[in-house]
């Protein structure tokens, strides 16, 4: 499986696990499931900036 | 936020806690949060699959396996492996069906290993949080 791939498989996961718990209405949850793909994303496009700074 | 109006049933502990390992998300059900079962549910069997497909490893670390290993390695490797079976029933249904990636070859598809250990603690989560939803009913 190519690593972006992955690496997004990752991030729907764990978005899907944070949606999954507490109470909140379906609405709720959808944002909540939003909210933690796109900080997932974030990271990704981030560390990924920083290692190709870091090794050029 | 809001409290999703959901209307509970009082369900014995032990009962919650053996669904909710066998079934993915089966605490969620038991409670009547039909929607959340529905979500750890497929969540589990995603990752499951996905680790399978992988080829991740399953079986328990050989103490041959281990040999080597410093003492909190070896303790990380069996928490691992443990974490593999509280996905419940995905794993009791890949171990009958004679699936056999040993632990040494799990590392060696080591995308397929992690797959299934976030299968076991995604119903781990679930499980958790049902239990909490219970509490509160209490």
């Amino acid at each position: 499986m190519p690593h972006p791939v992955y690496t997004l498989l990752m991030a729907a996961l764990v978005a899907g696990a944070t949606a999954m718990i507490g109470s909140y209405t379906g609405r709720e949850r959808r944002a909540i499931a939003l909210r933690a793909l796109l900080n997932c994303l974030a990271a990704i496009v981030a560390g990924g900036w920083l290692m190709r700074w870091i090794h050029g | 936020m809001k409290r999703q109006p959901v209307k509970q049933r009082k369900v014995h502990a032990a009962l919650l806690a053996a669904i909710g390992w066998l079934i993915p998300g089966g605490g969620y059900l038991l409670i009547g949060r039909k929607r959340q079962f529905a979500l750890a549910l497929a969540l589990v069997l995603i990752a499951f699959a996905a680790g399978l497909a992988l080829q991740g490893g399953l079986a328990w670390p050989q103490s041959a396996e281990l040999e080597g290993l410093d003492g909190f390695t070896s303790l990380m490797a069996q928490a691992g492996a443990l974490v593999k079976m509280i996905a419940g029933g995905p794993y009791l249904l890949a171990r009958l069906s004679n699936y056999s990636q040993s632990f040494l070859g799990g590392h060696m598809h080591e995308y397929g290993t992690t797959l299934l250990v976030v299968a076991g603690l995604i119903n781990l989560l679930a499980l958790a949080d049902a239990w909490e939803r219970r509490q509160e009913q209490a």
